[in-house]
Order: structure tokens, then sequence, then C-alpha cells
């Protein structure tokens, strides 16, 4: 028998259904002129055709909602007149503004702390003489122990002198 | 069904890239069922697939100013979801390797359709024989089978989205292909011989 006349094994039929072009010349050519080797290379590509197919159909179809896209970026953001005259005016107005807000806002800073300053020594200059005169002038005449207001007077009326003597 | 020449392709890629939202997402509908076939015949989970798929669509948005031509765009998008896949089923290694497993189905619920009882039975007997076959199939002619018969990638795409060579590719479907036909089950299924 000759070598064209050779019938392709299944290996070969394999080979040429993965690319007819990989096999050698002999196989090529018996494949062309055989019916019988064309018609066992068709039903293995129809069974591979109805496997495709099925493996179609019993896959998920997609759901109805669409995939959400993210916003497009746009690309040119930074050549947008209005981004660059929103940025120019920023710009201006940090440049204008920048050291006369540093400077007041100095100054109102220091003109804050001196005078937080004199209400704290307001404030400790009452709480001293808070301490020191803690009861009412009328409790302390009750006690006997006055802020000064019993004078010599008021100590000769209560004992009065005789022949100019305290008893 | 429309289908869109790569030229056609090319043209709304190239319109996506300057932020033209409506190529952007014809782009997106036109790839969207493949690419959550291709998820899901992976992951087997419904759920996982809609994740997954939507996940590759937004990375493949981010980065399509980066694709230079046009006409590979589908064999860029594979390779991108081929890729996401692979860190997604990383990850999930490393959470079953630490005892957090997540759910997947083992045999697949098909959605109920306009078919009847008989051939959504037929569906899920194919489906069941299906991934009987490709279990028994090695990582790389499993990855070679999927894109060939289940996502009809030609051999020039699927080398590029596998960065292999197309020799090499070829020999890993000539291996699938050859088990395949010692497969019995399936191999009756498609051929109608099952009794």
């Amino acid at each position: 028998m000759k070598a064209i006349e050779k019938h392709l094994t299944q290996d070969q039929l394999i080979m040429a259904v993965v690319d007819e072009d990989d096999l050698d010349s002999t196989s090529a050519a018996h494949l062309s002129i055989c019916p019988d080797c064309r018609l066992r290379l068709q039903q293995m590509t129809q069974k591979l055709d109805k496997l495709e197919e099925l493996a179609r159909k019993t896959a998920p179809k997609p759901l109805e909602t669409p995939l959400p896209l993210p916003e497009p970026r746009g690309g040119r953001l930074f050549f947008k007149p209005m981004a660059v005259a929103a940025m120019a005016v920023l710009l201006m107005v940090l440049v204008v503004t920048w050291p006369w807000n540093r400077t007041e806002n100095n100054h109102i800073g220091i003109a804050a702390i001196f005078q937080e300053m004199e209400k704290d020594e307001q404030l400790m200059a009452d709480i001293e003489a808070l301490e020191s005169f803690a009861l009412s002038g009328l409790h302390m005449e009750a006690n006997g122990n006055g802020y000064g207001m019993i004078d010599d007077e008021f100590i000769d009326f209560l004992v009065p002198r005789e022949n100019g003597s305290f008893i | 069904m429309l289908t869109y020449t790569p030229e056609q392709i090319a043209s709304l890629v190239d319109e996506a890239k300057t932020g033209h939202r409506l190529s952007l997402e014809r782009l997106v509908n036109i790839f969207h069922a493949d690419i959550l076939r291709m998820v899901f015949y992976r992951t087997r989970s419904r759920l996982d697939a809609e994740d997954l798929t939507q996940e590759i669509f937004l990375k493949v948005m981010k980065s399509i100013r980066k694709l230079k031509d046009g006409k590979r765009f589908k064999s860029w998008l594979y390779r991108i979801a081929i890729n996401h896949l692979r860190d997604h089923f990383r990850k999930k290694k490393i959470l079953s390797m630490i005892g957090i497993q997540s759910g997947t189905e083992d045999l697949l619920e098909l959605e109920p359709g306009p078919e009847n009882p008989v051939e959504q039975y037929e569906k899920k007997e194919f489906q069941r024989y299906l991934f009987k076959y490709i279990n028994e199939l090695s990582n790389n002619e499993k990855e070679v089978f999927n894109l060939r018969f289940l996502e009809q990638l030609k051999i020039r795409e699927m080398s590029f989205v596998l960065n292999k060579s197309e020799s090499t590719i070829k020999t890993y479907l000539y291996r699938a292909l050859k088990k395949l036909g010692k497969n019995e089950e399936l191999h009756a299924f498609l051929t109608g011989d099952v009794s």
C-alpha cells in the first residue's frame, strides 16, 4: 500500500482538527482525496461544534442591569478654562489677603492676651479681698471682731471710766 | 446577533480611549456575555461569575488607554480576564487553607428558561459530563481547551492571552482532544448515543 493510500490514524485526525496545516504532506495529500477520512474528520469537528453550541446555551446570560461604568476621566482637566480661572482666582486671593490677615491676627491676639492678663489680676485681687474679709460686717460685729469700726468712744460707752481709768 | 469585525472593534477602542462613554459601553456590551461565560465555566458559580466579570471590565476600563493596538482588544481583554481569575483562585486557595471557605456549587443551577424539562435535563447532563471531563485535564490542557471550545478563541489569540507559543498551545490542545476521545460519556452525549 502506498503511503498516500494509508488512512489517517485517530491521532492524525486530532492533529487535523487542531490545525490541518500541521499534517505532514503525505497525510495532507491523503486527506484531500479520501472521502472516508474527510468524513471522520467532519464528524469529529461536528462533535466539537455541538460542544461549543451547548456550552454557549447553558452558560448564564448577563442580567438586564448594565455594568456600572466609572465616570470618564476626561484626560484634559488641567486645560479646561473654568478650572484654570478658578485656580487663578484662588491664588490671587491668597497672595493679596495673606499678609494682611497674618498682621491683623497678630495684633488682635496680643491685645486679647493683655486683656485676659488684666482680668486675671483683678480676679486675684478679688479673691484676696474675699479671703481677708470673708464675713460680712454684721457677722463680724456679732462676733466682737469688727473691721476697725469699734473705737475708743464705743468702749468708753460699754465700760465707762471711773476717775479716768478702766476697771 | 450582531458581529463586529476587528476593525470596528478597534474603532470603538480608539473612541473609548478618548473618554467616549458610548463607545466604552458598546465594547462592554459586545463582550459581556462572552466573559461572563468564560468566568462561569471556571468558577461554576453564577454569583462569583457576575462579580468577577464586573471586576474584569472595571480593570479594562481603567487601563484601556494603555492598549496600543485596538485590533488586539479581544485578546487583551481575555488576558486580563485570565490573570484576574488566577488571582481569584490564588486568594481562594489561601482562604481555604486557613479555613475560610467560599461556597461553590458542585452542580450548576440552570436558570429557568423557555425550554421544556427534557431540554433542561439535557443541559444539566451536558454540564455534568463536561466538568467531569475537564477535571481530568491538566491545568494547561484545561485552559487551552476552555479558550478554544468554550470561548472560541483562535490559536493566535490564545497564544497572546496565555503568553505561550502557538506550538505549545497546539500541543496542549492535542492532548486535551485525545483525552476527550477516551471520555465515553461525553463522547456518547455529543454524538447522541446516550442510552
